[in-house]
């Protein structure tokens, strides 16, 4: 082998190598920035969607369910959520218990006892096209709008079901990045440690998820 | 010429490259409907859960039991628990962890599963697909909890139900894995714990 094969050989195998370096560099970049969202085709065929308030909630509660509401209107979707009334309040709960669909969207409590199950969205459709959604929050736990030890945040609960309104499914997988751990979390994550307040913000899944659903 | 060539090649390479990596990032679960089309009206319930925490799930429930799904019944309504789909769901208790001893048979209920409603001559579907899911046989750890007309329900959905393998390794929603004697000694610490304090 002559000398001008062997530096020919050696250009070439550099060349090869800063192939493969460029290619993993690509595909970890690429796996970095995994996002995650689940849908099921169901949504809302108008926008804005109203909505109403058990007028019994605290004040702040009600001041934090509507900041819930306009985290997602600022996702960047062609969608958005708007008060039903000028207060934004119902003296109803959510009638999802008498079998009917009065078509009311509203944010309700019901004592389901020491289930684990914090709130609740029940919702009626036509076709595949949603025509209610309501949230139940338990009563049988401690809310709070502080984020306060031992309580669980009612903005971040109500970022969450939002997102079910809207019908993004609940995340439940770690994945790699982790997108539900007790340190970072996507808004969709079912999980609520008690103090949490992480699901307040929408991550770049959630926002990827609403605007896939609806547009931008 | 051959510089040339090589610079094409390199460019549509890593262009596909590219293309390739954003299509495996975009990790899209695109879950498929759980509910017949037709249907006139479709109620369905998502829940937010309390997170797994071994030792909050140990003190806050009453009974902790492993046992086997001896029987899964049909999804059902009943008129007093509205737009709600539930199964009862028979257990097999092996060995309680937690509540009362004599326990050997347990009836829990989850709210889960298709029915359909039939109401002002319009036709549904009720659906609940994020309970804990069972299927007669297995093998099972479980947190239960009470509901507020007093039925045993697994604590927190699925977050509340651990699957036994034959090799006593445990597994639950949330690529949660641990060897069936770490799982039983976390809980056995936060019954100490629960005792002392």
């Amino acid at each position: 082998m002559g000398r001008r094969d062997s530096v020919t050989m050696k250009v070439s195998f550099l060349r090869i190598t800063a192939l493969v370096l460029l290619h993993l560099l690509v595909f970890s970049f690429g796996t970095v920035t995994t996002f995650a969202y689940s849908t099921s085709g169901y949504s809302w065929s108008s926008s804005p969607i109203p909505y109403y308030i058990n007028s019994a909630f605290a004040s702040s509660f009600r001041t934090a369910m509507k900041a819930a509401d306009a985290t997602w209107d600022a996702a960047g979707a062609d969608f958005s959520f708007s008060c039903g009334s000028t207060a934004c309040t119902t003296s109803a709960n959510p009638n999802v218990w008498s079998y009917s669909c009065d078509l009311e969207k509203s944010i309700g409590y019901y004592n389901r006892g020491d289930t684990g199950v914090l709130a609740a969205v029940n919702f009626c459709a036509v076709g595949s096209s949603l025509a209610e959604a309501d949230t139940t929050l338990n009563t049988y736990y401690s809310f709070t709008t502080t984020g306060a030890a031992g309580k669980y945040d009612v903005q971040d609960l109500v970022t969450h079901e939002f997102g079910h309104w809207l019908w993004l499914l609940d995340l439940s997988s770690s994945g790699s990045p982790s997108y539900c751990s007790s340190s970072v979390m996507s808004t969709m994550c079912r999980y609520m440690y008690p103090g949490q307040t992480y699901r307040r913000s929408l991550r770049t899944d959630d926002k990827d998820g609403i605007k896939a659903i609806y547009g931008t | 010429m051959k510089s040339k060539n090589w610079k094409y090649v390199l460019g549509l390479s890593l262009t596909a490259f590219v293309a390739m990596g954003i299509l495996v990032a975009k990790t899209v679960t695109q879950s498929g409907s759980h509910f017949d089309n037709e249907s006139i009206i479709v109620g369905s319930v998502q829940s937010s859960y309390i997170a797994r925490d071994i030792n909050l799930y140990t003190e806050s429930v009453p009974v902790i039991v492993i046992g086997s799904v001896a029987k899964v019944g049909e999804p059902y309504l009943r008129d007093d628990r509205g737009l709600t789909s539930q199964q009862n769901i028979q257990i097999r208790v092996e060995e309680v962890l937690k509540g009362d001893l004599s326990i050997s048979n347990l009836s829990i209920l989850i709210e889960g599963g298709q029915t359909v409603l039939v109401k002002d001559e319009q036709k549904g579907v009720v659906s609940g697909d994020d309970s804990a899911f069972f299927t007669i046989g297995e093998n099972v750890l479980l947190f239960l909890g009470t509901n507020s007309y007093g039925d045993y329900v697994v604590f927190a959905g699925p977050n509340g139900k651990y699957l036994i393998d034959e090799q006593n390794t445990v597994t639950s929603i949330g690529d949660f894995e641990m060897p069936l004697k770490e799982l039983r000694a976390k809980i056995n610490a936060a019954l100490q714990n629960s005792t002392n304090s």
